[in-house]
């Protein structure tokens, strides 16, 4: 049976801070007065209880990153290659819902030519997992086969519990990384077990469920519906939804040059903007935005299954949570079924 | 320690070539790698070409494939790429990535006879595919050719052509939009001069390349004189970044048009119309 330890804040802390030593930190920190993940130097600065604003899927694909570095010399051109990231990155406060969003990116990027500027920090990775005990009126992962205290794709799984942090070591990985603090952690007892418990069913409970397997084959003859129609009269096209999803990986590339040198970035990108399928030639396979709303709906629910035999949403409810007009993928899933 | 798949090999423009000129001016460049390797493709398939600080665009191959050191490719002018290619000279250097995508099933046409029909750039991919089957003729039928372009001036790769005129394996029918002096082809649009022609579906295979409004009514032309939609194929265009799969942009339903294209049947076409997401996938 797998095992939980039980570790005061104080255990908590030096633990995030010997990871600091050989890892890069990516956590929830506070900036600019809102809870985001980002790479933080003071394992102080960690603050868990509340769930970011920003999924993590930027430690792996960040919204900028330089591919390339070349040199211009009058007809010489000379290339280098991006630089390998230095030590790996541990990411703290990672959901549930989250480490099952990478596990669907996985497929993308490490399918053949496999893209080594995500594969390579993904690969080196520890990731801390942060239950959800109390999750939002937005979340529906265990409509997606996750749960709340969901351990899958997690290296280490923390649960806030009275007076500090129960941890379970998923992982070979994960047992060595709490191996280091070893001396600060007690087993949990029976209390604690009990304690773990009752959230993780008090979580469970607060779930709305949908029927997302009878909405995947329900859009086989929904192509032609009003709903699409309905959604993109709301929809003003602010790709918020794309950007904070955890799952949304499209990009875009682009060269930033001087007189005798550049780079050539890769920069997030949103399927909900017109330019993102504008052809030169003036052509555009998706002018109107109803065609964009489906294709992200589809892409998700049908040609991610189609593809990998995954679903592309694991049910954070992100996209709903922040869109500016409300546009609510559970409302989405649970009218289809209801037509 | 694995390479990017972003990183482009070195190339040297060896020769450009002006094909047509006008507002949308188009050229042909050949080009040598730089790390003195070959380049290895089938036709119908792409290259992701780099002007080191404008950016990426990607191109049909244009030549056929002779294992050599070299490779065409056509560009018509539009943005920002292709403009700084046509700013270019022999002797720069450009960046290349590829082969990338699904070439034209040629083994599996051995035998058959080829329709082939282009519009104006769609020349490109379909020049490597005749420039294949011309040397490997004795393996198929009989090969007709019917391009066409906006007017004389518009049409690419004239000397070519000529040449294919005067063999006696080769049909060929160029046609412009409106008349003109002293034009000895045929006139109209390709999909009417198609409908006249009446080509024959028996053991053919009708291979289409084009502007989109083109390659519809050609397909939808060569499904009503009885082709089966297995032996009409054509090659599509979406906006590409990444050209292998990855950056999401250029997807038809779970299709990307980069690597499980561009070449498609009529038939894997009408497949995937049904939810494509689109305005249609043409
Ligand atoms: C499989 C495939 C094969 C192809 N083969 C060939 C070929 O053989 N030959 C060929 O010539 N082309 C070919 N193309 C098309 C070619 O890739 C594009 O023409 C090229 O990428 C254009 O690049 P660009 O940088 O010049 O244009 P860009 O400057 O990047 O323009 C790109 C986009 O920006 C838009 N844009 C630019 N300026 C503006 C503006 N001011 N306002 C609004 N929008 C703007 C354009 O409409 C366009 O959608 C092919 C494309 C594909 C997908
Ligand atoms: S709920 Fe929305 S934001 Fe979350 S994974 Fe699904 S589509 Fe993305
Ligand atoms: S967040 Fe809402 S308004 Fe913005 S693109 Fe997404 S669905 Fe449309
Ligand atoms: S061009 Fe990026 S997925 Fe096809």
């Amino acid at each position: 049976m797998a095992e939980w330890w039980f570790m005061e804040p104080d255990a908590f802390h030096a633990f995030i801070r010997e990871l600091g030593e050989r890892f890069m930190l990516y956590a929830p920190a506070r900036r600019d007065g809102i809870v985001t993940f980002t790479f933080v130097e003071n394992h102080e600065d960690v603050e868990l209880s509340k769930r970011p604003f920003t999924s993590p899927k930027a430690a792996f694909l960040p919204q900028t990153e330089v591919l390339l570095k070349f040199s211009l010399r009058g007809e010489r051109v000379h290339l280098s290659p991006a630089q390998r990231p230095e030590s790996p990155i541990a990411v703290v406060g990672i959901r549930p819902c989250e480490a099952g969003a990478l596990k669907l990116l996985d497929p993308v990027f490490s399918s053949p030519p496999e893209d080594v500027h995500y594969t390579l920090r993904r690969e080196n990775a520890l990731l801390v997992g942060f239950a959800c005990t109390s999750p939002e009126r937005w979340c529906f992962c265990t409509s997606l086969g996750s749960s709340p205290f969901d351990e899958d794709g997690l290296d280490v799984l923390l649960v806030e519990v009275s007076g500090g942090y129960c941890a379970l070591a998923v992982t070979e990985r994960g047992r060595r990384a709490l191996e280091v603090v070893r001396d600060m952690l007690r087993k949990a007892d029976e209390a604690l077990l009990g304690e773990i418990e009752e959230r993780r069913r008090q979580a469970e409970r607060a779930m709305k469920t949908l029927d997302v397997e009878r909405f995947i084959a329900r859009l086989e003859d929904m192509g032609d519906d009003p709903i699409w129609e309905e959604i993109a009269a709301r929809c003003i096209g602010c790709g918020i939804c794309t950007y904070l999803c955890p799952t949304c990986y499209c990009f875009d590339i682009q060269d930033e040059a001087g007189l005798t040198s550049g780079r050539r970035v890769r920069v997030w990108d949103s399927c909900m903007y017109p330019e993102y399928t504008l052809e030169a030639s003036g052509h555009n396979p998706r002018p109107k935005r109803v065609h964009r709303v489906k294709n992200r709906i589809y892409h998700k629910f049908r040609w991610y299954v189609d593809l990998f035999g995954l679903v592309g949403c694991v049910g954070c409810g992100r996209c709903a949570e922040h869109c500016p007009v409300n546009v609510d993928i559970k409302e989405i899933i649970s009218e289809v079924v209801r037509r | 320690m694995k390479d990017s798949p972003y990183l482009p090999r070195l190339a040297r423009i060896e020769e450009i070539r002006v094909e047509t000129v006008g507002r949308r001016p188009i050229k042909t460049f050949r080009v040598s790698l730089k790390d003195g390797g070959t380049f290895t493709f089938a036709p119908g398939q792409c290259v992701m070409v780099s002007v080191m600080g404008v950016g990426e665009a990607i191109f049909a191959v244009s030549s056929p494939p002779k294992g050599d050191g070299y490779i065409e490719f056509s560009v018509m002018k539009l943005g920002r790429v292709t403009s700084a290619l046509h700013r270019a000279e022999v002797g720069e250097t450009l960046g290349i990535r590829g082969p990338y995508g699904r070439p034209f099933p040629v083994e599996e046409w051995r035998g058959r006879d080829l329709l082939i029909i282009g519009g104006g750039i769609g020349a490109a991919p379909l020049r490597s595919l005749i420039g294949y089957v011309l040397s490997h003729r004795e393996e198929y039928g009989s090969l007709t050719v019917l391009y066409g372009a906006r007017s004389s001036r518009d049409l690419c790769y004239r000397e070519e052509m000529r040449a294919w005129a005067e063999r006696n394996d080769v049909s060929l029918h160029l046609t412009i939009d409106r008349p003109e002096e002293g034009w000895d082809g045929l006139v109209g649009m390709v999909p009417d001069v198609l409908r006249e022609m009446k080509p024959s579906p028996e053991n053919t295979v009708a291979v289409t390349c084009g502007p989109p409004i083109m390659i519809k009514f050609v397909m939808e032309a060569l499904a009503d004189m009885g082709f089966p939609p297995e032996d009409i194929y054509t090659t599509l265009e979406r906006r590409m970044k990444c050209g292998i799969g990855k950056c999401g942009r250029c997807n038809i339903g779970p299709l990307y048009v980069c690597k499980d294209g561009p070449v498609f049947s009529y038939a894997e076409i009408l497949k995937v119309s049904r939810n494509a997401g689109g305005g249609g996938v043409l």
